[in-house]
């Protein structure tokens, strides 16, 4: 059976099974790759401090900023737990698409923190946006 | 409610949800305007009634094709609720002993009843559901809450224990209602308000759209079962 079949037919609707680490993701740009990044970290689609009831009753209906937040953070499990080289380069995307490099400071880094105690789970290689012409 | 029309409403209501999806994924250009406009194009086909068996097929095949350009789902648990919609609603249009159509809207009342069930049943295992530390830690440490000021529910124990305690209940004991009518439109009451919470609270709309879209399956099961 092809992969993706079978959770077609058959679902896993085990939803919150397991509550597992709370992960934070936070990205730097840079000016080159071996630069000295302490304090430069920012936190990705950091979320309001308040969400007034007029907003959330439209976001019944489109939430798009909410949904790509779970998706990045998504793809962050997955960085994390299966070492995906696509889903860390997913990430490296959709925050340098959200969060364009301000000049000269081309490269991205990020990483994934434990939000409960700070612990550094995960930590990219810098990656240039845009890439060098060759 | 007759097989034709739950279909029919399937059909409305499943081609809703992914119009609204596709209308989110057009407001960032890199996920492909042009996939995602053809999306919103077969949605509204669908809930047009006009040749839906092809509607139905083309949106199956642009969710699958979401699979393979998202790596996977893009938004989990309603994606896959989505996909089995989809291919249980072109079976249901187009088998031609009935009984298959029965069998395929049959089987998603049934994976619409499981998909309660077992949530409750995964969560009653762990004892940190029990008692309610699992709701204070999505609270506190993950990325649902849409606002930092729900984090704070987290500092409230009896409340996150009061609410783990109603939502594993509403979810064990989501099958009862299929036992009558009334019990039915109680159950799917409550369960549409759970969703609107978790959407309020969590950000998870799309839940909401795509667990009403299988709802017709189940009122009409629950009235073959019980030869109404």
């Amino acid at each position: 059976m092809k992969p993706w079949l079978a959770p077609v037919l058959f679902p896993s609707w085990r939803f919150f099974d397991r509550v597992g680490t709370g992960l934070r993701l936070e990205y730097a740009w840079i000016p080159h790759p071996l630069a000295d990044h302490l304090g430069a970290w920012r936190e990705y689609a950091a979320r309001p401090a308040r969400y007034p009831w007029t907003r959330a009753f439209f976001t019944l209906f489109i939430n798009a900023a909410v949904n790509e937040r779970l998706y990045v953070y998504g793809r962050a499990e997955k960085a994390l737990t299966e070492e995906s080289a696509r889903a860390v380069s997913d990430i490296q995307e959709r925050i340098a698409e959200a969060h364009p490099p301000p000049p000269r400071r081309p490269y991205l880094i990020f990483r994934l923190t434990d939000r409960e105690n700070d612990e550094l789970l995960f930590l990219a290689e810098a990656r240039r946006f845009p890439p060098e012409a060759p | 409610m007759s097989l034709d029309a739950a279909i029919r409403l399937t059909g409305i209501l499943i081609g809703f949800a992914y119009f609204l999806q596709s209308l989110e994924h057009l407001q960032r250009p890199a996920d492909g305007r042009f996939f995602f406009a053809l999306r919103a194009g077969a949605a509204l086909w669908l809930m047009s009634g006009f040749a839906s068996p092809a509607a139905a097929a083309l949106l199956f095949i642009l969710g699958l094709q979401g699979l393979k350009k998202f790596d996977g789902p893009y938004n989990g648990g309603s994606d896959r609720m989505g996909l089995l919609i989809l291919w249980t609603l072109l079976v249901g249009e187009l088998a031609s002993p009935v009984l298959l159509c029965e069998a395929a809207f049959g089987y998603l009342a049934l994976q619409l009843t499981l998909s309660y069930f077992l949530a409750g049943a995964v969560k009653l295992r762990d004892p940190e559901w029990r008692d309610g530390r699992a709701l204070t830690r999505i609270f506190r440490d993950s990325i649902y809450p849409v606002s930092e000021s729900l984090r704070g529910w987290a500092e409230r124990p009896a409340l996150m224990r009061a609410l783990g305690g109603a939502m594993l209940a509403f979810e064990l004991l989501f099958p009862l209602c299929l036992l009558s009518p009334t019990a039915l439109k109680a159950g799917l009451a409550l369960a549409f308000a759970f969703h609107v919470g978790n959407a309020l609270i969590l950000g998870l709309n799309r839940f909401v759209w795509v667990w009403l879209a299988a709802y017709p399956a189940l009122v009409w099961f629950q009235a073959r079962l019980s030869g109404t």
